[in-house]
């Protein structure tokens, strides 16, 4: 405890050295690079905006002859209360009041001339293909003076400023020159097919509960900021230069589906190099104590996601930490860049930390690489990181104490994500495979910890090393595409089909039920009676189940449900009757809502019962005697 | 040190009355635990889920039947709220007895009771001022805490500074609580002698005023050591799950030796105030 206390009082890194450098030695050549960039930006911390030349060059890989084009302008969700992200809503929205807002605190994008590669000006007109919100800006559309064709490149060159709101969420300015530019840049949208076969733009407004999609390119950016700042971003620091107070750093990046970058003054940054990855972290000086578990979270994320998954594709992850003041700027991930959140003084026995980190670095997998739709389909990102976020934590600290262990009182990173879901008001309030912006509430407890919990689950019945080779394929099959959920379904089957495993369940069905449905499962045990067992599914969820049986003299008999009806009794020929009997005592269906009712037994343990009594006495002759000091 | 050992020795004296009432907060706690272990008897209704709480502490066995079974909490919650407020209540009759026998240097059952009837009620004033003096003092710097700091996250550069405050305002209130509290002790113990209530109140803050010092000193000595015997019982104990019987005695002996401790310590902390207020001579 104490060894715990001095570590988050006093900091004990020492290794922090110059910014780093890339391995350029990495691939540079994986993906289709249909949207690359090149943008110069000129930082006025004081405005609060950066001024930029952009040149886009993208490819049209559709079959279509493309005369418009459809761009992100995500910083014009946050330009007032009437825009589509802010409508609607709750006027306070993370603790602030959006209503009391001055002008300056409000952020916005502007395309000031977009030219094509002959210098002909193209028009733009904001079109809303949501909402028809005629307030809402987020995304433009460009009339092209010269069609692309089929397979035809073309480049494009903007002036935009972009304005930084203070922060609501994500993008944004916060005190003491904090900057996050995230979102921030007019972004292509994709071109693809969609669910009836067409190809079109999918290029959503800027709606709350969505996050990314958009194509893999190249991106250069230069960024020309007062010296002051510290500045850390997604991709390699190519160049450096300081002339009259002000420094000019190029950044470089291949293959990814986004670019963000931050400056802060007092930033210190740490630096070191995994499985030869290169790893920077950005901690203001308060959370200088934490840099240490920063690294260790990537490492074993590294680690761990390198073994079961597939290699890293990039040579480099930079971490930030946001000062307390722009908290909402945290939690979340960019491509080759990750922001994490922590507070003074949590101990290290509470892994919030490492647990935020982890998450946010599995998204380098799937989210950056398996680049699924997040608008759409959030839970392809979110519910499989938070997968891996539960396996990770619970292999290098322990299955039932890896999210936290003080005083006796433990929690493991997977049980927690199962809790979310099952404590949710109500478990059935809605389907997963849902767009994100259709989710009121539950949105966490749905997409986050519903679906972890489906896929341990499947991972309880296919076994550890089948789901294993079920993810390494999935990720090689599609890292550097835009899967979608019939692309995953696709590969279980052909791996399930690859062991032969006989299942005794439908998984396409389980996945309908799972994904698609709002069904429950809460397997029961209703009754025992001398040699008759009556169990029960309380929810709809078909999904087979072992069910232990414990006879009197100690034979064990186990014997599979298959989870279909509601009721099913059990007689048993033995001579003697039932002691006990346990429904999963495995617990492998972990989507189970209560684990209670799974088992029934004639002798019930009361040992804890009266430990756990006794220490709710304890509670109140404390309580007692603090009352009795204050009387 | 002669002192230490005669408060020392005295504290000892008191064993009869720190039995009493330790034995009362006692069974004040032994409802609750009744209470407790019948719902979980009937909420976890024979499951071998017990099982894995046999082993130690479990979160998940904890929170499905918190899930299944909310209302079981509500009422226990309701249950204990009721029994500290009817604990409050007596324990000023309970400090009344204490204190009266400590001033007369009679331990016997017979004076405790007689001391605790006969000063409830002006005791009960003494521990109304004592409430709305913390009351006050916890409203009054939280309330300025926070109209000046405003959203402390949004306001300070760094939440250091506002961890920092937080612990010096807890410090604060510690030491208004060691104030009040000897401030309490020494004008019921004045009370005992001259039974005049202003009187009382004023020579309360006159004797503390004159031995701040020294009041401060035994505050942060018990605090210190309850704090002490906290960490102890957790460092000891963390959770050692129930296997057999054999643990779960051990924790609950333990447990309530611990808690005899504490009362026990209550009785050293009055003696040492009255140490400072030796009875005026005429």
């Amino acid at each position: 405890m104490l060894k715990s206390l001095v570590f988050v009082i006093v900091c004990t890194m020492s290794w922090f050295t110059s910014l780093a450098q890339c391995n350029t030695a990495y691939p540079q050549d994986q993906s289709p690079k249909i949207a690359s960039y090149n943008i110069e930006a000129y930082l006025d911390h004081d405005a609060k905006r950066a001024t930029c030349q952009q040149t886009i060059r993208w490819k049209n890989t559709s079959p279509d002859t493309i005369r418009e084009l459809r761009m992100y302008m995500y910083m014009n969700a946050f330009q007032g209360l009437h825009t589509t992200y802010l409508k609607g809503g709750d006027s306070n929205i993370f603790g602030q009041d959006l209503l009391q807002r001055t002008e300056k605190e409000w952020g916005f994008i502007t395309i000031n001339s977009m030219e094509d590669v002959n210098g002909n000006s193209l028009s733009q007109q904001y079109v809303q293909p949501n909402d028809q919100n005629p307030d809402d800006e987020s995304v433009v559309e460009i009339a092209l003076n010269q069609p692309i064709y089929p397979g035809e490149t073309q480049t494009f060159t903007l002036d935009f400023v972009v304005k930084l709101p203070k922060t609501i969420v994500r993008s944004g300015f916060g005190k003491d020159d904090f900057f996050l530019f995230v979102h921030w840049f007019p972004q292509m949208g994709v071109y693809e097919q969609n669910k009836s076969g067409e190809w079109a733009w999918n290029c959503h407004q800027f709606m709350r509960g969505t996050e990314f999609f958009a194509d893999f390119g190249d991106y250069t950016i230069k960024i020309n900021a007062s010296d002051h700042l510290v500045i850390g971003a997604s991709g390699c620091r190519i160049s450096e230069e300081k002339i009259d107070g002000r420094q000019i750093i190029e950044f470089q990046a291949h293959d990814l589906i986004d670019f963000g970058w931050v400056a802060y003054p007092t930033y210190d940054v740490y630096t070191s190099t995994f499985m030869d990855v290169d790893i920077e972290i950005l901690m203001p000086p308060e959370h200088c104590a934490f840099a240490d578990r920063y690294l260790k979270a990537v490492e074993h994320g590294l680690e761990y996601l390198g073994k079961n998954v597939g290699k890293y594709p990039y040579p480099k992850i930079t971490v930030v930490d946001p000062p307390v003041h722009t908290l909402n700027s945290g939690f979340m991930e960019y491509p080759m860049m990750i922001t994490g959140a922590t507070f003074f003084g949590i101990p290290q026995s509470v892994r919030s930390v490492e647990s935020l980190v982890i998450h946010e670095f599995t998204h380098m997998y799937f989210m950056a690489t398996l680049a699924s739709n997040e608008k759409e389909e959030a839970w392809l990102d979110e519910g499989f990181v938070t997968y891996y976020e539960d396996r990770i934590l619970d292999h290098y600290y322990g299955d039932k104490k890896s999210l936290f262990n003080v005083l006796g009182f433990t929690s493991g990173n997977a049980e927690n994500s199962r809790l979310e879901y099952t404590g949710l008001p109500d478990p059935s309030v809605g389907a997963i495979a849902r767009p994100g912006w259709e989710f009121r509430g539950s949105y966490k407890g749905l997409i986050y910890a519903k679906t972890a919990t489906v896929l341990k689950t499947l991972e309880g019945i296919v076994t550890r090393p089948v789901m294993d080779d079920i993810i390494q394929t999935y990720f090689e099959a599609y890292k550097f595409k835009h899967p979608k959920e019939a692309d995953f379904r696709g590969i279980v089957d052909e791996v399930l089909k690859k062991y032969e495993v006989e299942l005794p369940f439908d998984v396409s069905m389980y996945f309908d039920q799972c994904l698609h449905g709002t069904d429950i499962c809460d397997f029961e045990v209703v009754s025992i009676k001398n040699n008759t067992l009556h169990v029960r599914q309380n929810g709809g969820l078909i999904v087979p189940v072992e069910i232990e049986i414990v006879f009197e003299g100690g034979k064990k008999e186990v014997v599979v449900w298959d989870g279909k009806g509601a009721d099913k009794t059990y007689s048993f020929s033995e001579d003697t009757s039932i002691h006990s009997a346990h429904i999963d005592p495995e617990q492998k269906i972990y989507l189970d809502l209560n684990f209670i009712n799974n088992s029934k037994t004639k002798h019930t343990n009361s040992k804890p019962l009266v430990k756990y009594a006794a220490k709710s006495q304890n509670w109140i002759q404390v309580l007692a005697q603090l009352a009795s000091y204050l009387m | 040190m002669s002192k230490v050992a005669h408060v020392l020795k005295e504290t000892i004296l008191q064993w009869k009355v720190v039995f009493i009432v330790y034995i009362s907060q006692f069974f004040f706690g032994l409802i609750l635990a009744y209470s407790m272990y019948a719902e979980m008897y009937t909420s976890y209704d024979g499951s071998l889920a017990l099982e894995y709480l046999a082993k130690g502490f479990d979160r998940t066995v904890f929170m499905d039947m918190v899930n299944s079974q909310n209302e079981m909490f509500s009422s226990s919650r309701g249950l204990a709220i009721i029994l500290l407020i009817v604990y409050c209540f007596m324990s000023v009759l309970l400090q009344g007895g204490w204190l009266y026998t400590i001033r007369k240097k009679e331990f016997s059952i017979r004076s405790f009771l007689r001391g605790g009837w006969k000063y409830y009620f002006p005791f009960l004033g003494f521990a109304g001022i004592s409430l709305l003096l913390f009351l006050l003092f916890g409203g009054g710097v939280g309330y300025l805490f926070t109209s000046w700091v405003g959203d402390p996250l949004m306001t300070f550069s760094s939440e250091k500074p506002y961890v920092l405050w937080i612990i010096f305002l807890v410090c604060l209130y510690a030491l208004w609580t060691i104030l009040v509290w000897s401030w309490s002790v020494t004008a019921r113990l004045h009370y005992i002698n001259q039974p005049s209530f202003i009187k009382a109140v004023k020579l309360g803050f006159d004797k503390v005023k004159q031995n701040l010092g020294k009041y401060i000193a035994i505050g942060w000595l018990i605090i210190g050591i309850h704090v002490f015997l906290m960490f102890l019982y957790y460092w000891i104990m963390g959770d050692r799950g129930a296997s057999s019987w054999y643990i779960v005695a051990v924790g609950i002996i333990f447990q309530q030796t611990i808690a005899y401790s504490r009362v026990l310590l209550r009785g050293f902390s009055y003696s040492l105030v009255e140490d400072l207020n030796p009875i005026p001579t005429e």
